[in-house]
């Protein structure tokens, strides 16, 4: 009884069909669940690859000959010297910030009692909660030279002096303000990586040397420091991808500061300039890219090395008791909480409330009424909601499902098959919005697919820019369930049906349901894709509200912007309460190997 | 247990029809019957490892199989082989007479369709499900009548003697009571094979030596056959009605244990259950009776007992056990006897441990029951019976 990979089954005699749904096939890997997962990996790699192939070849082979010509005409535009020059420097300073500022919050944070709980664990979540978009539109109205509420306030307190002046004195629209802007924004991530840097070290290093007679300082600079090098190194890198693909906060900036950057000037390209000059915008997306490559590249490389030097089997990490400035430490971590959002967010909240741009501070005229004429009167930015909301739930759901089958797929698969396919997927991670947008506009917007401009081209940017962080999430959802959980299922007679319905899935529900919530917002608060790929007849909130700064309606633009955030905590707060609750009344799930 | 055991066996019916053919033929179709199985890994270096080479064991109806063995020496991978949880290269398993795999005719019988139980060494309790759950799981994939499950499960759970954890989840209980629950969810269908991949490894020396107990007691009323993966010699030794040793992917040796320990046939094999005192030696002449004098640093010793392929003029060692060995200050009566010298004596309750040393062996070892120590550099004579000395060829 010979039974292959897959036949006719028209061919097979009776006696052998009959056995023949006992037996795994030739290679019992390789289910019909590994085919449909497989299909989808290859369905996915091709749609972050192919619009960059496109994006490439655009470059090199503009008529279907090779050509460095389209190259030499982006080379010889005016001005590129100094727009690098500005990203560069925005990129270098704004780095310098992140990189100090997130370690020392994630040294507070891990390392010593002035640490806050609840704020260490939403720090990170922090670029997802509120869009750059929105907290540089907020940080606008309250440092704008003339009317900022900050600016408003200071003269206020300094005019019984006799010093009178109409702006000043703080201009968020310089240099300063945007390596403010490049900083704070940063934070998250460099927080992120030095935090994980300093849990994964053993404090007894530091410990040692308190014993030995060196003070805190001398601890930090001679043990911690050197110990975290790796991870210090791979967070100065991700700033570096980060700011070279970052949008929304120096595109609010660059029209009254006049410094433009990169990803500013591909945009205003495609977008403001009439004819969109595609070739001069693929040209810079190619710069783009090949920055972003080389320092993702290089910080994956830098932190795989680190992990030859982590310290494993550490105690329990005992903080450092910081005595009284253990209140520096706290106000310095609610500082950060304090600037990069509870300010923003206020001052859009005034201005919505308001109505308008007005920093004359009464409670009188305060009203909902901008928020109605977002909701219910103004056809673009309720239309821009509802897309909004499609694109992010059709999206998140589609992008974790696919996440969770390619990751169980990558996981059950023992052979070469399963890397490959792992490393195609996640390739496309450290690839800008703003260039997989041009890449989908060139490859889309005309025929066969003519999607230029449409919901669904939108989606597909999406997809294939937050598939490669859906499957890491995935991953781990994966990763809770240990194989010889699922073992144990097929011993206990069980088939793959029931193993993956009554094991896998309950198992990782509770993780895909929390990646599900990011992946949502993500796509809801889009900006960088959608303003390149959405069109005034479908427009999207993140698109929406630059349009609104842009043209200045402020009232509109604020009470959009909170509905945002609104709508977004909302849904985290319902996912996190719903995984919650499905985790039940189990106290933890123990990984089990 | 307790008898209650046995009513389990007797009140329900059979996993499948093939169980009653073994019933009837129990005493000549094994229960596992594992021929010429090849297995090779991919080093993530891309080196091939061969971590089964054409083992060929049997396990009988109601018999307690143990394969024994260092880490990474292909045991494990055998179990996985016949539960189907890996794919073997080559060779063929037969379960209860009917052919699970056959690498020639490319057959592979999924692991639901193999109608066993494995106990994991993480013990594999599915966290979101309770005690109960877990143990009932087996009985609804194999579509048992929804109205006897809360009864048969109950009755396994008191089986291992948890019947008030039923309701608890896996993270609440210890190490111990989990194992339980492992071996409830495998008993409770009745299937008259399990399958065991140490798992005693993860619970504490009290626990296990309790828990082993009770296995065996209940291995023996219910009658089901047991293939039982362990590195403890003693434990295997306790356990088994057969040990398989295993050396690197090969059965060094098939046997009951005391044969395995009495009987080496190498020096690996001697060595990995228990302690051996090993003497380099010359074989001068093998007898008619199956006894060999052998040239020594210590002198000509005569033992009793010699591995099948030793002649002759063959390079050797002639081992013993430390608790079969003679130490005394005079001269003992023994046919095999030599002076030696007391490096070290270490009373450990249940018997005392000297170290001798003679020129060119430096530490051969030397159990009494008794508790007198020696001082160092006591000079004394060791003595041997002859059938208390085996010969081994040299190699490995």
């Amino acid at each position: 009884m010979t039974v292959l990979a897959p036949k006719t089954p028209g061919q097979l005699d009776p006696a052998v069909a009959n056995q023949k749904k006992n037996f795994r096939s030739g290679d019992s890997r390789f289910t019909a669940f590994s085919g449909v997962s497989l299909g989808l990996a290859i369905l996915f790699v091709l749609i972050t690859l192919y619009p960059i192939g496109i994006t490439l070849s655009r470059l090199f082979f503009p008529d279907g000959s090779f050509d460095p010509g389209v190259l030499g005409n982006v080379l010889s535009q005016p001005g590129l010297l100094q727009i690098l020059g500005n990203t560069v420097i925005l990129v270098l300073a704004g780095g310098a910030l992140a990189v100090v500022g997130g370690s020392v919050l994630a040294w507070l944070s891990v390392r010593t009692d002035a640490k806050i709980k609840w704020i260490g664990g939403v720090l990170p979540l922090l670029p997802f909660l509120l869009p750059a978009l929105v907290g540089t539109i907020g940080w606008t109205m309250l440092l704008s030279p003339q009317s900022g509420f900050i600016n408003v306030f200071i003269r206020a307190l300094f005019a019984p002096l006799g010093l009178v002046a109409t702006q000043g004195p703080i201009d968020i629209y310089s240099w300063g303000g945007a390596i403010f802007i490049y900083g704070i924004y940063m934070v998250p991530f460099t927080f992120l990586l030095v935090a994980a840097g300093l849990q994964n070290t053993d404090s007894q290093l530091e410990e040692q040397s308190r014993v030995s007679g060196a003070g805190i300082f001398r601890t930090i600079v001679r043990v911690t420091l050197p110990a975290v090098r790796p991870s210090l190194g791979a967070a100065m890198l991700l700033t570096v991808w980060f700011g070279f693909a970052f949008f929304s906060g120096p595109a609010i900036l660059a029209g009254r500061s006049g410094i433009d950057v990169l990803s500013v000037r591909i945009v205003e390209l495609l977008t403001f300039s009439y004819p969109a000059d595609v070739g001069s915008a693929v040209g810079l997306s190619f710069f783009m890219l090949v920055a972003v490559a080389i320092a993702w590249w290089l910080q994956t490389r830098v932190l795989r090395k680190s992990t030859h030097s982590t310290i494993t089997g550490r105690g329990k990490a005992t903080e450092i008791e910081l005595g009284k400035l253990r209140w520096v430490g706290r106000a310095i971590i609610i500082g950060y909480i304090v600037i990069s959002s509870v300010l923003p967010v206020l001052a859009l909240l005034w201005v919505a409330l308001r109505g308008y741009w007005s920093s004359d501070f009464t409670l009188e005229g305060l009203s909902f009424q901008q928020f109605y004429i977002v909701l219910f009167q103004d056809a673009l930015t309720r239309q821009a909601i509802i897309n909004s909301l499609q694109i992010a739930v059709i999206g998140a759901t589609i992008g974790m499902l696919v996440a969770a089958v390619i990751a169980r797929f990558v996981q059950s698969s023992t052979g070469r098959l399963g890397r490959v396919v792992d490393v195609l997927i996640k390739i496309g991670a450290p690839i800008p919005a703003v260039v997989l947008a041009v890449g989908v506009l060139l490859t889309f917007a005309g025929p066969p697919f003519s999607l230029g401009g449409s919901v669904v081209s939108l989606l597909v940017a999406d997809l294939a820019h937050f598939l490669p962080q859906a499957t890491v999430n995935a991953d781990a959802a994966a990763a809770q369930v240990g194989p010889q959980l699922l073992e144990a299922s097929h011993i206990s007679g069980a088939g793959d049906a029931r193993t993956f319905g009554r094991i896998s899935l309950p198992l990782m529900l509770p993780d895909l349901i929390a990646g599900w919530a990011l992946l949502f917002l993500w796509m809801f608060g889009e900006v960088n894709a959608s303003i390149i790929l959405a069109s005034t007849r479908n427009p999207v909130v993140g698109m929406q509200v630059y349009n609104l700064y842009e043209q200045g309606f402020f009232g509109k633009l604020a009470a959009l912007a909170i509905l945002v955030l609104l709508i977004g905590g909302i849904v985290v707060t319902a996912a996190t309460l719903l995984a919650r609750w499905i985790r039940g009344g189990q106290t933890k799930v123990a990984k089990l190997r | 247990m307790t008898p209650l055991a046995t009513d389990i066996t007797n009140n329900d019916n059979q996993l499948e029809g093939t169980l009653m053919a073994s019933d009837t033929q129990a005493d000549t179709t094994p229960m596992v019957k594992v021929d010429d199985l090849v297995k090779h890994f991919k080093r993530s270096d891309g080196a091939t490892v061969t971590a089964v080479d054409g083992v060929s064991i049997e396990v009988m109806p109601g018999e307690f199989t143990v394969l024994l063995g260092p880490s990474g020496c292909g045991k494990t991978t055998l179990l996985r082989c016949v539960a189907g949880l890996e794919r073997p290269i080559g060779g063929r398993i037969q379960i209860r007479g009917r052919t699970v795999f056959d690498g020639d005719k490319k057959v592979n019988l999924a692991p639901e369709h193999r109608g066993l139980n494995m106990i994991f060494q993480s013990y594999a309790l599915w966290p979101h499900m309770t005690a109960a759950q877990n143990v009932a799981y087996p009985l609804s994939a194999q579509k048992v009548d929804k109205k006897d499950i809360p009864a048969r499960v109950a009755r396994a759970l008191e089986m291992v003697g948890i019947p008030e954890l039923g309701k608890q989840y896996p993270s609440q209980m210890s190490g111990g009571q989990q194992q339980r629950v492992a071996l409830a969810r495998a008993l409770v269908s009745n299937s008259d094979l399990v399958l065991f991949d140490e798992p005693l490894s993860n619970v504490d020396a009290k626990v296990r030596e309790q828990l082993r107990f009770e296995l065996l007691s209940m291995q023996r009323d219910l009658g089901f056959a047991a293939l039982y993966v362990t590195h403890d010699q003693t434990e295997a030794m306790e356990l088994a009605n057969t040990i398989a040793v295993l050396e690197r992917g090969k059965v060094a040796q098939l046997g009951t244990p005391q044969e395995i320990y009495r009987e080496p046939r190498s020096r690996y094999v001697g060595g990995f259950i228990g302690t051996l005192n090993e003497i380099e030696g010359t074989v001068q002449s093998v007898d008619k009776g199956g006894a060999a004098t052998v040239t020594t640093a210590v002198g000509t010793l005569t033992a009793a007992s010699i591995a099948p392929e030793v002649k002759a003029g063959d390079r050797v060692v002639v081992v013993s056990r430390p608790e079969r060995v003679e130490l005394a200050t005079k001269e003992p009566t023994l046919p095999n006897r030599w002076k030696v010298t007391v490096e070290t004596s270490v009373f450990s309750g249940s018997r005392t441990e000297h170290v001798t040393s003679f020129d060119g062996n430096p530490d051969f070892r030397v159990w009494r029951s008794d508790m007198e120590l020696f001082h160092t550099g006591t000079p004394a004579w060791v003595g041997l019976a002859s059938q208390d000395l085996r010969v081994l060829p040299f190699g490995a």
